[in-house]
C-alpha cells in the first residue's frame, strides 16, 4: 500500500449536502443515502474511465491501521467531460480526499460529491 | 452543484443564434444536422405528465401530485406509488434494457434521427442505455396482425408526414420496460397505443408530444410534451453494459 498506509481515514458526517435525487443512469437514491454524508482520505488504486459511470478506487486505512479498498462513483464520461476530467486525471499513487454519500447496503462504495487533491489542496470536482 | 451539472445536456448544447428549421431539397424538414455539420439532440429533459407537476429528478415533490401525473387505474396508481417509494430500485433500464416509447425522448447521452428517405424508414437512434434504436416505417404499410405479430420493446411504428410534423402510430409493445424516465415507476400493458408528433420549429428545437391510449391502465388516453434542445457536437459512444457495476447495490430503502 506505500504511503497510503500512512494515511488515517476519515469517515464522518460532513456538513455536505445535495439532493436527493441526483440523475444518472439509475436512481441514485435507491443506491445512496444522502442523510449519510462522508469523506474518506486514501490512495488511488485503479481508475476506470467508463460508462455508464466512472469509477476509481482507493486503499483507505482505519484507525486500526485495516486497509480497505473504497469503490467512488461518479457520473458518466460525457458529464465528467464536461467537468475537465478525461481518462488521464486521475493517476494510480494519487492521494485524494473524497466527499460523497454512503451506500444504502454499507458497502465501501460513495456516490462522489467533490474530489480534492491532498497534496496541492487543488479541488478537482 | 452536481445536481445542475448532471441535469445540462452533453457538451455542446446550442441556446444561442438559433437558425430557421432545415429543410432537405425537396422541402421535408430534416430532423438531423444541416448538411456537412454535426450534431444531435440532447435529451434528458422533460416530464411524462398531463400537467405541469413540481419534480426533484424522477421523483414528485408532492406526492399527493400523482392524480396530476395521468389518469391512472387504481391499480396502476398503487403500482407507480409503490415505484416511487422505492425509489426507483427495480428499474429495468440500469439493466440495460432498450429505453422505448416516450422513453427514449428523455433519456440522457442523446438521440439521433436519420430519415433513410431512398428506404422510406426513420431510424432513432438511441445514445442512452443500450445505445439501441428503433425504425418507423414511412411506406405507407398497415400495422401487422396483432395475433400474429410478437410484441417488442419499440413496438411497430408507421408513421406519416402531416405538414411539418411528423406523426407516429405505435403498437406492439412488450411489458418488460418502464416507459418513463420522469417520473420513474410509469406503467403501461400490451394494449399500449402512442401516437407521437414530433416537430422541429428552430434549428435548435425539436419539440416532442405523445399521447398515451393504454385503457388497461389509464382511464382516458392522455398527452404530454417537452421540447428537447440541438447539441452541435456528435453523439458520444456510450454502452449500458460496458461498465454496469450497480446493481448489486441498488437496494432501495426500507419500507415501513
Amino acid at each position: 500500500m506505500g504511503s497510503g498506509k500512512q494515511l488515517l481515514a476519515i469517515i464522518g458526517l460532513a456538513a455536505c449536502t445535495w439532493s436527493a435525487v441526483i440523475e444518472a443512469h439509475h436512481s441514485f437514491s435507491a443506491q445512496y443515502d444522502v442523510n449519510r454524508p462522508a469523506t474518506i482520505e486514501g490512495m488511488v488504486t485503479k481508475f476506470e474511465w467508463h460508462n455508464p459511470h466512472v469509477y476509481f478506487y482507493m486503499d483507505v486505512v482505519d484507525e486500526d491501521g485495516k486497509v480497505t479498498e473504497w469503490e467512488l462513483e461518479m457520473s458518466n464520461t460525457a458529464v465528467m467531460q464536461n467537468s475537465g476530467w478525461n481518462r488521464t486525471t486521475l493517476s494510480v499513487g494519487e492521494l485524494l480526499k473524497v466527499e460523497g454519500a454512503l451506500a444504502r447496503d454499507n458497502s465501501p462504495l460513495i456516490n462522489v460529491t467533490s474530489v480534492t487533491l491532498l497534496q496541492t489542496g487543488e479541488k478537482i470536482f | 452543484m452536481l445536481v445542475l451539472a448532471l441535469s445540462l445536456p452533453a457538451v455542446g448544447w446550442a441556446q444561442n443564434d438559433d437558425r430557421p428549421t432545415p429543410r432537405f431539397a425537396s422541402g421535408r424538414v430534416n430532423l438531423g444536422p444541416a448538411s456537412g455539420e454535426d450534431g444531435h439532440w440532447a435529451t434528458g429533459v422533460g416530464n411524462l405528465a398531463e400537467e405541469d407537476v413540481e419534480m426533484e429528478g424522477a421523483f414528485l415533490v408532492n406526492p399527493e401530485d400523482i392524480d396530476r401525473i395521468a389518469p391512472f387505474r387504481p391499480w396502476a396508481k398503487a403500482l407507480v406509488q409503490y415505484r416511487l417509494a422505492t425509489l426507483g430500485k427495480d428499474d429495468p433500464h440500469p439493466r440495460c434494457v432498450a429505453n422505448a416509447g416516450p422513453r427514449q425522448f428523455h433519456t440522457p447521452i442523446g438521440i439521433e434521427i436519420v430519415q433513410d428517405r431512398e428506404h422510406e424508414r426513420i431510424y432513432v437512434m438511441s445514445g442512452g442505455g443500450p445505445r439501441s434504436w428503433r425504425v418507423i416505417y414511412m411506406d405507407g404499410r398497415s400495422h401487422p396482425d396483432p395475433e400474429l405479430y410478437d410484441p417488442t420493446y419499440f413496438g411497430h411504428s408507421i408513421g406519416e408526414w402531416v405538414d411539418d410534423t411528423l406523426v407516429i402510430d405505435t403498437v406492439g409493445f412488450n411489458e418488460r420496460f418502464w416507459f418513463a424516465r420522469r417520473p420513474t415507476g410509469m406503467v403501461h400493458t400490451d394494449v399500449l397505443h402512442l401516437i407521437e408528433r414530433i416537430s422541429r420549429p428552430s434549428y435548435n428545437t425539436l419539440h416532442y408530444e405523445v399521447t398515451i391510449d393504454d385503457l388497461k391502465a389509464y382511464t382516458r388516453p392522455w398527452t404530454a410534451s417537452w421540447d428537447i434542445p440541438w447539441s452541435e457536437e456528435p453523439m458520444i459512444e456510450y454502452f449500458c453494459q460496458d461498465n454496469n457495476r450497480d446493481l448489486d447495490n441498488l437496494v432501495g430503502p426500507t419500507l415501513e
